[in-house]
């Protein structure tokens, strides 16, 4: 009895402190969905392969969404012929590297200022990296799902003034709801990813509408996630014995191998996993704790299934080797060396 | 498989990124544990900090940290630990006027080979020893003078030909709020009295995380001693008392409209605001809560506890009070944490104890405690800052004499077992102040006679001025912590003035 309600005490806490934050990511990410030409964006991207992997890392700025939003976007990007370097940087990068999730993060970590810059650092640093090895490759088709890569051989190098058409709504898989000639809304994907070009050539009041669509449904799918992840987090605590919660989380090995598998199985939204970080920020390591945050919103559970809409499973495989090597690495140093 | 230029350069980093993880590995731990942060580093502190934070850079080993922490002079503490934080709850206030060094030589963190952590020496100091009395002779009479004990340093705040009534610290000391008449005024009554704040020259620096504090850290610098502003002007209204609020941040003044003296009632003022009368019912003594937000007025025969904001939709005239203690006519302190007063009960409904009044120990959980009852009168009561006990100054009826006499004595009370200690006898006189020094060690007393068991060369000329006497209350560390009050003989202090009142 006591350990439930030690346990909905720290449930509900966890989720008192990180749901303004996913309210506000969500609703600053469906309004700039909706406000920025994203054409006009990857027109100003740079064509060097480092250059563009950093400017893409940095377009989180633009886009703040999180982990759940970003493959999408970096889908839409690839299709509308934004640089493999841009599209991957974006990808891995974008979930972190934003204005909502550092906020965030600084709210969380305040004493401990370090976590925040060496999160973004890590992030850039890894994103950058991979985007680079990206960016060796000349024809990006093969390492693509089909369908995307079949999209990208149509679509041309995007003319910024020009809407690109529409690709057909019969190449595209899920469900549909037709609505008048040319116009539909995919019933299972969040209704602003959905969308065929930029809303931002739509009239306002037809944007307004899809940007409180998307705001519904992205907190509908993404305050779900984050309730299962507050009741793992809080039952974690409770259930698993302390000793061996300590005993994982100060070694300065075994801290950050246990943070990468629970930041891969809890797969919590990026803009608020800083809070539940900071539930284990007094037995873990720094070390690990940075893992967590640089790990989980590159690569998560539940990510997986979005990224197999854009790449190959072996892609995939290779991104979260490298991934999970570098995080490892650049997180073992802090642990061994710094703090 | 690694057909694709990608692949195989993924690949090929994956064999790098593994290379490297293992040299990582087998280079070892190299890193120490630190402290992080100090929340008291080379900070001043006062009695309203009572724990220190110390943050390490990893977890550690609790009990080598426990073993191996000192404070040089001691003080003594709980430990408590929340990750790699751990807090220091003084049992007593640190004493004022002193450095303080804190020692962590050599502790493990709890990684299995348990790494030593880097020696950590930090330094703080609590506020000078000090206090402000208004001056009776020479260039400091009338004036409003500041003693600095722990510099023996004297300053003179107010100009020469100003009148001081009377005078509060403002919670960090970094100034004093005045009554005074000025020179031109001087001749008239009392009530021209007009209120000022001025500043003593003492820069506080307080730790930015304070446990217990309410309202920010002031100014980083005030302005040197004697920079005098006004707060409220007489021109149509006589300000009568005054109190300041724990945060510092709300005055409340009585005032009375000198063409209506039915227009009486206490008066708001607060920073970067306009005054304003609390639309309350007329009453008398008051006090400010310590959570700063309400007041607590005598009305009639009994203790309104009002809202010092009212709410908003409140639609009604006159503020209506959070609570009425009928029973009591005065109060005269309440602890620090807010959750308790001293309070007076006249005894008006007890027939057979009609001449009598009674010290009652009340809490905000409806606690009632007799403390002490005389047949004489209650002149002061302060609680300790631990809250455990309760000084006052009481008289007792003299019934040997032929006229009408009452005898003050200085007395404690146990406020939680109903112990009492009678500490030091005093001559009858006609006006006593005391006051009790911030971390609780020691009382201050002013006389307008000689005190009997003190010797004094010239007697008439004690008779005169009036004098002021410092009284140590613990002989020993040990009787602080205990509790028990230990007086040693009081000290008569080289300069004459009335009202010392120590700065916070």
């Amino acid at each position: 009895m006591v350990q439930l309600n030690t346990g909905l005490t720290l449930f509900f806490s966890l989720l008192v402190e990180a749901m303004p934050f996913l309210l506000l990511g969500v609703l600053f990410s469906s309004v700039l969905l909706l406000f920025v030409d994203e054409r006009r964006l990857i027109a100003a991207m740079p064509r060097n392969p480092a250059l563009g992997a950093i400017a893409g890392s940095l377009v989180g700025f633009m886009f703040p969404v999180c982990e759940c939003g970003n493959v999408p976007v970096a889908r839409r990007l690839l299709s509308q012929g934004a640089p493999a370097s841009v599209a991957v940087g974006f990808l891995l990068a974008a979930p972190t590297v934003n204005p909502i999730v550092i906020w965030a993060t600084w709210t969380a970590f305040r004493d401990q200022p370090e976590i925040v810059v060496l999160r973004v650092v890590f992030s850039m640093a890894i994103a950058v990296t991979i985007a680079c090895v990206f960016s060796l490759q000349s024809d990006l088709s093969p390492l693509l799902n089909r369908g995307v890569a079949k999209l990208l051989a149509t679509t041309a190098v995007p003319i910024p003034a020009t809407p690109t058409p529409a690709p057909s709504p019969l190449l595209q898989s899920g469900t549909f709801l037709l609505q008048a000639p040319g116009t539909r809304v995919q019933l299972d994907t969040p209704a602003a990813l959905s969308l065929p070009d930029s809303p931002v050539s739509k009239p306002l009041r037809l944007r307004v509408r899809l940007m409180l669509d998307n705001i519904v449904q992205e907190m509908r799918e993404l305050g779900a996630v984050l309730i299962l992840g507050a009741a793992i987090a809080a039952t974690v605590q409770v259930v698993v014995p302390r000793e061996i919660i300590l005993s994982l989380g100060q070694g300065p090995i075994t801290s950050i191998l246990a943070m990468m598998a629970l930041a891969w199985v809890v797969s919590i939204c990026s803009t608020v996993d800083s809070f539940f970080a900071l539930s284990f920020a007094s037995v873990f390591t720094s070390g690990s704790l940075l893992a967590f945050l640089v790990f989980g919103p590159m690569v998560d559970l539940k990510n997986i299934s979005l990224l197999l809409t854009l790449f190959r499973s072996r892609t995939i495989l290779f991104i979260f080797l490298l991934v999970g090597q570098l995080t490892f690495l650049l997180t073992l140093i802090v642990n061994l060396y710094i703090s | 498989m690694l057909g694709q230029r990608f692949y195989r350069a993924a690949a090929t980093l994956a064999l790098v990124l593994a290379g490297a993880i293992l040299v990582v590995l087998l280079s070892g731990d190299h890193a120490s544990a630190r402290v992080r942060q100090f929340s008291w580093n080379e900070h001043q502190i006062g009695v309203e900090d009572s724990a220190f934070a110390i943050t390490f850079s990893r977890p550690m080993n609790t009990a080598s940290v426990e073993d191996n922490l000192t404070i040089d002079p001691p003080l003594s503490g709980r430990v408590s630990w929340a990750g790699r934080r751990m807090a220091y709850t003084l049992d007593v206030p640190a004493a004022y006027g002193r450095a303080y060094t804190v020692r962590l030589d050599e502790a493990q963190d709890l990684t299995t080979q348990g790494n030593k952590l880097q020696p950590f020496l930090a330094q703080f100091r609590t506020r000078d020893r000090a206090f402000a009395y208004i001056g009776d002779t020479g260039e400091e009479e009338n004036r409003l003078v500041l003693y600095n004990l722990t510099r023996d340093r004297r300053d003179i705040l107010t100009p020469p030909d100003w009148v001081v009534m009377d005078f509060k610290p403002y919670p960090l000391g970094d100034r004093i709020l005045f009554a005074a008449l000025t020179a031109s005024e001087a001749t008239n009554s009392r009530l021209d009295q007009q209120i000022y704040a001025v500043t003593t020259g003492i820069t506080p620096n307080p730790p930015q995380e304070a446990f217990g504090r309410l309202g920010d850290v002031p100014a980083a610098n005030p302005g040197p001693a004697g920079e005098i502003t006004p707060i409220l002007d007489s021109q149509d209204y006589q300000n009568l008392g005054f109190d300041i609020s724990a945060d510092g941040h709300t005055l409340v003044v009585q005032r009375v409209n000198r063409n209506d003296p039915a227009d009486f009632g206490p008066w708001i003022v607060r920073d970067d605001e306009e005054p304003r009368p609390l639309a309350a019912e007329p009453g008398g003594d008051f006090l400010i809560a310590p959570d700063s937000q309400s007041l607590i007025l005598l009305q009639g025969q009994g203790t309104a506890i009002l809202p010092l904001t009212p709410p908003e939709d409140d639609s009604a005239d006159v503020v209506q009070p959070l609570d009425f203690l009928s029973d009591y006519g005065r109060v005269f302190d309440m602890s620090r944490d807010g959750t308790s007063a001293a309070m007076v009960n006249y005894n008006q409904n007890n027939p057979d104890e009609r001449f009598t009044q009674s010290l009652f120990f009340v809490t905000n959980q409806g606690e009632e405690k007799e403390l002490l009852r005389t047949d004489g009168s209650f002149l002061d009561a302060q609680f300790d800052p631990t809250n455990r006990l309760l000084y006052c100054l009481v008289t007792d009826l003299d019934e040997d004499s032929e006229e009408y006499q009452e005898q003050p004595f200085l007395t404690a009370v146990n406020v939680r077992e109903g112990t009492v200690w009678d500490l030091l006898a005093l001559p009858p006189q006609p006006n006593l102040h005391m006051s009790l020094a911030p971390d609780g060690l020691a009382l201050l007393l002013d006389q307008q006679t000689r005190l009997d068991m003190a010797e004094t060369d010239d007697p008439e000329n004690a008779e005169l001025s009036s004098q002021m006497w410092l009284l140590p209350l613990f002989s020993s560390r040990e009787a602080r912590l205990a509790g028990t009050p230990s007086p040693t003989d009081p000290e008569r202090l080289p300069m004459t003035g009335v009202q010392p009142i120590w700065l916070p």
